[in-house]
């Protein structure tokens, strides 16, 4: 099944990275964020940062409000948009876009249409693949992705900017514990020293 | 890392229900070597070294480094049969591998043998959950916390189920026995407002923020020289956004909470108390994300 | 007095021979007692899931008693849960043989003697005691039956008159020296004082020490001798008390943004 989706969506270093420490700081709860990113006239879409949000309840919603409220004033100042939304679940094996994450994905989707969101696959994610599960809206349903290639196979819709993104994450977390700095807006209301909008302790430099 | 120092941490881990794996595993893959090399009982007295072995356990399953759960596993085994501790355990390491089917099995023999193993029971509960049998989950959990009123934590799992169910008022309704057992609790406090913010119960849900910041704040002298921390800037936050969703429009609520009357006053402390959190304190570290707040805050 | 204490001599045999003796076969006979308690031991009965929830009921009620005059949970909440629990409590719910049917006599608290369950916990208790006596007994007549009337030592120091009948057990003398010690006495010294060294030997929690078990009687060391309430009847009282406690419920909510507003001195 092919779907008239003309959109392309590019992930880059940093934006992966920090969905990808979100996810290994938090191996045992839910977390959620928002992604951010420009279209560019051609069409295609750059997703150029990320700003990570829950990991306590990820279903309740006041806190998410005000995080996505905050993450949208942050965006816009800096020149980018809301384009999408990113989730891992507590188990390994689920990757269903949760109820929630369906609400948020379609408050994104009202102020970008060709909003994105993205499933964290545990399975694959300590394996040097690209651990993420692009769903699409369809009306007010999202589905997972699917056309003729898979998502982030050369020629799909779906590019990282660099294609080792995925074993580099890796190391940055075995090797330096990059993800141990790293904060989302949860950590930040423990704590208002830590800066959860941008994360820049915790990216590496050479980016 | 020395050995008293990771026992220190394992102990620490134990008793504030840590689930930090990666550093249990290191430290207990530690103690276990060198308990090993100075004799049974030489540098890791007996009651502490089975204690530490559970942790090795459980932190090996989580990790995924089944090898060294299976050695942990076998020694358990062999120095406790028949415990109740050690067939949980053997539950876990089955669950890590086998087909719920087949797990499920394990533990309704168990359950057969003693209904009124409540470990096992819960066990059983979350392996219904996870396999999507949601249903029969709540049913369980139910009948379980029918018996064992007084599990917190069972109550907490039910509040969940039904809270990603979108089932927010029996979600509340379950919260609340978890309140009425540990009403010391602010975070369950916390948990119970914002509950109540997405069920749609605005008044409650500000009340109820208001009473975490009552909690949190009770013993300073000041509170109001102080910017307010933790926990209680979160309830700060909420009591905000209610104060003003309530402000522009007036919400009815499912459990006839009345809205206060100084809302005004309420939403104006409320905004000075967040301002405060992220203006003058701690000037030798910056206070992140300042101007998106204060845009929020401004925001109507 | 000086002159009565070089008077006596005792035989070296004496020490050998039964001194050494009686004090060995009680420290073995403790530890055999250790052992055979372990291999007695029963687990704990397990019950049924029915007993379980109705030794807990009271919980729930305690709990929701405990925290009404400051109650957490707002009063729509906690209305429902109270009078869910009275009715519960009424209708008798949560008792181990279901609801109280109309026309049933209430039963007044089961007798332990027909009481299966009841009865285990007393047999158990029963054969623990016995364990506990028979060698006692053994030992006591051993002693009474060949060292009767038998001086084993003299303690080193000197002690007051009183301690004659705890020492002299079985000597009728009136003016032998109080420091002298007879065969009877020794063994009560040794029944009362060998707890420390058992510890010793194996361990804090062990079941050698005769002396504890004497004061606890055959029937109130069984659980299960506690549980023979008669919950219908609890349940019943504890209704009128959530009634109470409803009049006493207060949520801490009420009136906190007042609180709170003057703790910033804003009213």
């Amino acid at each position: 099944m092919s779907q008239a989706h003309s959109a392309s969506w590019k992930i880059s270093a940093t934006a992966y990275y920090k969905v990808f420490f979100h996810a290994a700081k938090h191996p045992q709860s839910s977390v959620n964020g928002v992604l951010l990113g420009k279209e560019e006239p051609s069409g295609k879409i750059n997703i150029v940062d990320a700003i990570p949000l829950l990991h306590h309840w990820t279903s309740l919603s006041p806190m998410m409000e005000i995080g996505l409220d905050l993450a949208g004033r942050h965006a816009e100042s800096a020149g980018l948009n809301l384009v999408g939304y990113y989730q891992a679940c507590e188990r390994v094996d689920d990757t269903a876009l949760a109820p929630v994450g369906e609400r948020v994905a379609g408050k994104v989707k009202d102020g970008f249409k060709d909003a994105i969101a993205f499933v964290i696959d545990g399975e694959k994610i300590g394996s040097g693949e690209v651990a993420l599960i692009p769903y699409v809206s369809q009306g007010t349903v999202w589905r997972p992705f699917s056309s003729g290639t898979s998502a982030f196979s050369p020629g799909s819709n779906f590019q990282l900017s660099s294609p080792d993104l995925p074993r580099r994450a890796i190391s940055l977390v075995r090797e330096q514990g990059r993800h141990k700095t790293f904060g989302d807006f949860d950590d930040h209301l423990e704590d208002v020293t830590i800066d959860w909008l941008r994360n820049t302790a915790c990216i590496p430099s050479d980016i | 890392m020395s050995l008293s120092s990771a026992l220190e941490r394992l102990a620490t881990f134990r008793t504030n229900n840590t689930r930090a794996s990666q550093e249990t595993f290191e430290h207990a893959s530690v103690i276990m070597k060198s308990a090993q090399k100075l004799g049974d009982d030489g540098a890791v007295p007996s009651a502490r070294r089975w204690a530490v072995l559970e942790q090795l356990f459980l932190a090996s399953v989580d990790i995924g480094r089944l090898d060294v759960a299976d050695q942990c596993l076998k020694q358990l085994s062999e120095r406790f049969r028949d415990s109740p501790r050690v067939d949980v355990l053997t539950g876990i390491r089955m669950e890590a591998s086998e087909s719920p089917e087949v797990v499920l099995r394990y533990y309704d023999q168990l359950l057969d043998a003693d209904p009124a193993n409540a470990a096992i029971w819960k066990r059983r509960i979350s392996v219904l959950r996870r396999t999507g049998k949601i249903e029969k989950a709540v049913e369980e959990l139910s009948q379980l916390l029918d018996t064992f009123y007084t599990d917190v934590d069972g109550w907490l799992e039910l509040t969940d189920i039904y809270t990603t169910c979108n089932q927010y008022i029996l979600a509340l309704q379950a919260l609340s026995h978890a309140l009425v057992l540990a009403p010391q609790n602010p975070f369950y406090v916390l948990q119970f407002a914002e509950t109540a913010y997405t069920a749609g119960d605005l008044p409650l849900a500000l009340k109820t923020f208001l009473v975490v910041v009552d909690m949190c704040e009770r013993d300073l002298d000041s509170p109001a020289q102080k910017p307010p921390v933790g926990i209680s800037l979160r309830a700060w936050m909420g009591a905000k956004l209610c104060s003003r969703r309530l402000m522009m429009n007036s919400s009815q609520s499912a459990s006839n909470t009345a809205v206060p009357k100084n809302l005004n006053r309420i939403e104006e402390l409320a905004t000075e108390r967040v301002l405060a959190a992220y203006m003058g304190q701690k000037r030798d570290k910056a206070v992140e994300g300042k101007d998106v707040v204060v845009s929020w805050i401004g925001a109507r | 007095m000086s002159n009565s204490a070089v008077s006596l001599y005792l035989d070296p045999q004496i020490r050998d021979w039964v001194l050494f003796p009686i004090t060995l076969v009680m420290i073995l006979v403790g530890i055999l007692r250790h052992y055979v308690m372990i291999l007695l031991q029963t687990p704990p009965k397990k019950l049924p899931l029915e007993a379980v929830r109705e030794q807990r009921a009271l919980l729930r009620s305690q709990a929701l008693r405990a925290t009404s005059a400051n109650s957490p949970i707002p009063p729509m909440y906690y209305q429902s849960i109270s009078r869910h629990l009275s009715e519960a409590f009424e209708a008798g719910t949560y008792l181990k043989d279901g609801p109280l049917r109309d026309g049933d006599a209430p039963k007044g608290p089961p007798n332990p003697m027909t009481d299966p369950a009841a009865m285990d916990g007393m047999m158990a208790g029963m054969k623990t005691q016995m364990v506990m006596m028979v060698p006692q007994m053994v030992i006591m007549g051993w002693i009474n039956f060949f060292f009767q009337g038998f001086v084993l030592i003299k303690l080193p120091f000197p002690l007051t008159l009183g301690f004659k009948s705890m020492l002299q057990r079985g000597i009728e003398t009136p003016d032998m020296d109080v420091r002298w010690v007879s065969s009877l006495s020794w063994y009560f010294l040794n029944f009362f004082g060998l707890n420390g060294l058992y510890r010793l030997i194996l361990g804090g929690d062990n079941s050698a020490d005769s002396s504890r078990d004497m004061t606890a009687s055959a029937f109130g060391g069984a659980p299960a001798a506690g549980a023979a309430q008669d919950f219908s009847k609890l349940f019943k009282a504890e209704k009128d008390n959530l009634e109470f406690s409803e009049g006493l419920y207060n949520w801490v909510g009420e009136g906190v943004e007042d609180r709170v507003l003057r703790r910033y001195g804003k009213i």
